[in-house]
């Protein structure tokens, strides 16, 4: 075991030459061994970004604050992603599924469980609903309709794709005007700021 | 500047820790408003393309232990490098015109932090020491053989 006062020396010289926070991964030529100072163990504090869009001040009051590691910051918006994560264990995904898939139902009748996230499906049938009718019918399941299931259910989560990295939260947009596209854009929603090691 | 002796110091207890060479990637969180290539740029200290190394080469009978022969010595990686790239681009000229000791089975040499491989075709070369090499589709037949050790030296 290494002496660590001797690691944190070295990460706050590091730190005041470099100016921001620094982690350091011991490597063999084997791969990596482990991290000193890591960022996902350090203190955060998330703060909206000046002049951020109205829209997304909801989901900003969810998240903003103070939190012991930023891997709790992550498994946060993990949990309160349940719109645009995949079906998991993840207790409130899981139930958020089973809401939205009885929505589809009742409101469209296809009965088959939901292989991918609820954003994904909801655009998708409003995708092929449109092509199918032309614009004449209005089979598709407007997002407002799971908002308020998932509201009725007293669910807490949100309404947009947050994708948290150490030096920030972004909004993750897709193109939904290109239904074959992959391409993704992304808006800086937030400032995490790490502790520097004392 | 961070203090060097501090720098040597863990290194020195993490090699005898692990009982190998440990190079220390540095990480910065360096902030890039608003970039969506963010990644982390490291650094390394103790860098291992910055250590001597020594090179033993392994001893066979073909054209790719032959070449690997005069891989020996001690350098560092960076000059390995250019030692290698050297040694092999004077083998595949040939000095008469025609060269009928081309080693024409021999794609190039790949130097891992603890051996070299010759990158061969696979059409032939001694049985039993040829590894499929994974970076590669099957229909390239291409296969490494170890033909050298690398010892990098530890922190002093």
């Amino acid at each position: 075991m290494v002496n660590s006062e001797l690691v944190k020396q070295l990460l706050r010289e590091l730190e005041a030459e470099k100016c921001c926070p620094v982690q350091i991964q011991t490597e063999t030529q084997f791969g990596t061994k482990e991290y000193f100072g890591s960022f996902l163990e350090r203190s955060v504090v998330v703060k909206r970004v000046e002049n951020l869009d109205e829209k997304y001040y909801f989901d900003i009051d969810l998240i903003e604050g103070k939190y012991s590691s930023l891997k709790q910051l992550y498994t946060k918006i993990e949990e309160l992603n349940v719109l645009f994560n995949m079906p998991s264990d993840n207790t409130s995904v899981k139930k958020a599924h089973l809401l939205v898939k009885e929505l589809i139902e009742k409101r469209t009748g296809i009965s088959e469980s939901l292989d991918g996230s609820i954003y994904d499906t909801i655009e998708n049938i409003f995708q092929i609903d449109r092509v199918w009718s032309r614009g004449h019918h209005a089979q598709h399941v407007p997002i407002s309709e799971v908002y308020d299931v998932l509201n009725n259910a007293k669910m807490i989560y949100l309404k947009y794709n947050f994708k948290p990295r150490p030096d920030g939260i972004y909004h993750e947009v897709s193109d939904s005007d290109d239904f074959c596209s992959d391409e993704t854009d992304e808006i800086k929603v937030a400032d995490i700021t790490l502790k520097l090691i004392e | 500047m961070v203090n060097p002796e501090l720098v040597k110091q863990l290194l020195r207890e993490l090699e005898r820790e692990y009982e190998r060479p440990v190079q220390l990637k540095v990480e910065p969180l360096a902030k890039k408003e608003y970039s969506k290539e963010f990644k982390l740029e490291g650094t390394y200290l103790g860098g291992f393309l910055e250590r001597e190394v020594n090179v033993s080469p392994i001893s066979g009978e073909s054209k790719e232990y032959e070449i690997a022969a005069k891989f020996k010595g001690t350098y560092t990686l960076k000059e390995l490098g250019e030692l290698v790239e050297k040694i092999f681009s004077e083998e595949q000229s040939p000095n008469d015109g025609i060269n009928f000791d081309a080693p024409m089975n021999i794609k190039g040499f790949e130097i891992r932090t603890n051996a070299i491989y010759a990158i061969t075709d696979g059409t032939y070369g001694p049985a039993g020491h040829l590894v499929a090499h994974p970076g590669f589709e099957d229909e390239d037949r291409p296969y490494r053989l170890k033909v050298a050790d690398i010892t990098l030296k530890l922190i002093e």
